[in-house]
Formats: structure tokens, C-alpha cells, sequence
């Protein structure tokens, strides 16, 4: 794809050529995937809404179109909508393109549940560890979720970084200096 | 830390000079925020250390939390748990003034005023007391047997 034709011209065509040949890359890959909806976002930005179960099927598909990296496993979570948004950053070095693969799963800690891609994309052993540690999502079949992984055992299975995890008052119990986070602002001492 | 040690601030000219080892250090500089499982390594370590030995906390989130002081995951008095003989304010210190408060030391230890390795001695208790209520009773047992069973999975799978 790295070619000389398009680099000749100015930067307004080359925007232009990158985005048409993005759509292009999308529609490729949704034709193969009638269950995915997807979108170019701007120029070397993609972004899909596949539904969690077929998530594996997706990213095999991805991996068959040279998308050869997994950058990172992000987990979004939205508190009043009671779901965990999964965005899985997909790379691509052939088309110099970054996908993003967003899907919607409850929050609940035991209905917060995926299959690995452990086996398509080795890296994301990892990745689904962090995510198991902050947030709660098991992913099925990577065995090393229950490893201890970048907590401590204090703060394991407490999940901190859920919205509504109540940090102020875990603090205040942890390091026991009551005073000085006084919600009262008369008694702050900072 | 790194513009005090390359060549724009080049410390070595002071005679200072970072030890790869902690058995030969004199002074434990101690270069941001502390997470708990930083703290474990930096007692060990500290303890490691022979005496008589310094500590130098630089910045503030060694000396309240800084920016982390609602951080579940960062200390928020370091000299709660090891004594800490100079405090450097700031986030971060300038050069000038990681300079400043290692003559500072140098004068203390001068005087005599740089105990803290004495006091650490004189009152352990109370170290081991903050320490273990933030780590739990024998946290160093624990700490050291941690990977013990995922290790000893994986040399059965060998088998």
C-alpha cells in the first residue's frame, strides 16, 4: 500500500485518496461480516460495533486483512447505562491504519464475561489480564486470570477503577489520616 | 533526577555518584511518588543498606501524597514507614534544589543532626507497627512466597 503515486500530490488529495481508500478497506471487511456495523472516523481511523459474542470471528476476519497488532484492550465504563464498553485497538502496519472493535457488555461483575483472543492475538493474555484487574471482566479461557497481576493483594478484587468504587472513603480507611480529606472544606488542610 | 546526573547539572563533579548495589550505598534517594508495592522493595532495601545510611525524599508526593493524595494506590507519608532525614518541597524539585538539600545532609551529618538510621533502630516498633497495619502481619513471608504456586504450576505442566 506504501506506494509513490499518492505521496506526489498535494495534502488535501492525499487526505482525500486516504479516506476513500479507508472506506474501502471498511467495506471490504463488513462484507464478510454482516453482524458488524463500521465507520471511518477520519483518515487511518476505522472503528467497528460488533456484539461481544462474535468477537472472535471478528478479529480472526481482521487478522486474515492485515491487521497484524493488538495496541491495547481498553475498558470504558458507562455507570447509568450499567454496561462496560470494550474497545479493542486493533493496528494495522500494511495499511497504516488503527481500528477500533467496540462492543457493549453488563457491568454486573458475574455477567461481565468474554471469550479470550488469546489464541488469535497472543498479546492480549495481558491486556485481558489488566482489564481483569481494574475492572472486573473474566475472560474465558486464559487460564493466568487468577494470577496476581499488577495489584496488590489489598486491592484485589475490589476493582478500583469502576466508577462507582468509593476512593475517598477507601483512602481515608487505608492510610488512616482522617482529617486531612475532610469533605468539609473548613477543615481541609491542603 | 536524570538533568541532575547528564552533564547540564553533572553531580559527579560534587563527588556523587549513583551505587548499583544497596550494600554499598550511603544515601537512599528516594525520586517520587511511593506505591505500596514500591514500599516493600524500598524497607527491604533500606534495610539492606549499612549503617550509618541517609534517606532523601524528593518532591512532594514522598512527603503528602502531592497530586496522589486521593490515590488509593500511592502512600501518603513516606516517613510513616522509614525515617526520612531530608525533605525536598516541590513537584518536582529543581536541580538546584536536589543540590541544595544534599548539602543540606551534608551539614546535618556534620552535626550529627542525621539519625534517622538511629532512630529507625530506637523505634522499630513503631515502623513495624505503621507498616504492617498498611501491609498486613507478615507481609514479607508473603511477599517472597507470592509466585510460589503459579511457579510450581507451570513445572508440573512440564512434567
Amino acid at each position: 500500500m506504501a506506494n509513490g503515486q499518492e505521496e506526489k500530490g498535494g495534502v488535501k488529495e492525499m487526505t482525500e485518496a486516504r479516506w476513500k481508500r479507508e472506506q474501502a478497506l471498511v467495506q471490504k471487511i463488513l462484507e464478510k461480516a454482516p453482524y458488524a456495523e463500521g465507520r471511518v472516523r477520519r483518515e487511518r481511523r476505522i472503528e467497528f460495533k460488533v456484539p461481544a459474542d462474535r468477537i472472535r470471528d471478528f478479529l480472526t476476519l481482521l487478522k486474515e486483512n492485515n491487521f497484524e497488532l493488538m495496541l491495547q484492550i481498553t475498558v470504558v465504563d458507562w455507570l447509568k447505562e450499567g454496561e462496560y464498553e470494550l474497545v479493542y485497538q486493533m493496528w494495522s502496519i500494511t495499511h497504516r491504519t488503527h481500528a477500533m472493535v467496540k462492543m457493549r457488555i453488563p457491568r454486573e461483575l458475574d455477567k461481565a464475561r468474554m471469550p479470550t483472543v488469546k489464541d488469535i492475538y497472543p498479546v492480549a493474555e495481558t491486556y485481558e489480564r489488566d482489564a481483569h484487574d481494574f475492572y472486573g471482566v473474566y475472560f474465558e479461557g486464559n487460564e493466568k486470570m487468577e494470577m496476581p497481576w499488577i495489584l496488590d493483594d489489598a486491592e484485589q478484587g475490589l476493582f478500583p477503577h469502576r466508577k462507582d468504587f468509593d476512593m475517598l472513603s477507601y483512602v481515608k480507611k487505608k492510610y488512616k489520616i482522617l482529617d486531612r480529606f475532610d469533605e468539609n472544606k473548613d477543615n481541609y488542610v491542603i | 533526577m536524570p538533568p541532575l546526573m547528564t552533564s547540564r547539572y553533572d553531580l559527579e563533579r560534587f563527588g556523587m555518584m549513583p551505587n548499583p548495589a544497596p550494600r554499598m550505598a550511603d544515601l537512599f534517594l528516594i525520586t517520587g511518588y511511593v506505591t505500596p508495592k514500591t514500599l516493600k522493595r524500598i524497607i527491604i532495601t533500606y534495610e539492606m543498606q549499612p549503617d550509618p545510611k541517609y534517606v532523601l525524599a524528593h518532591g512532594s508526593c514522598p512527603l503528602n501524597g502531592g497530586v496522589y493524595w486521593d490515590a488509593y494506590n500511592a502512600i501518603k507519608h513516606l516517613d510513616r514507614y522509614i525515617p526520612v532525614d531530608v525533605v525536598i518541597a516541590g513537584c518536582m524539585p529543581r536541580p538546584e534544589a536536589v543540590m541544595d538539600g544534599i548539602k543540606k545532609l551534608m551539614e546535618m551529618i556534620e552535626n550529627g543532626t542525621a539519625d534517622g538510621w538511629k532512630r529507625y533502630k530506637e523505634n522499630y516498633e513503631w515502623y513495624k507497627k505503621n507498616q504492617d497495619e498498611l501491609f498486613g502481619e507478615g507481609w514479607r513471608e508473603r511477599e517472597a512466597r507470592r509466585w510460589i504456586p503459579w511457579l510450581m504450576d507451570k513445572k508440573k505442566k512440564e512434567e
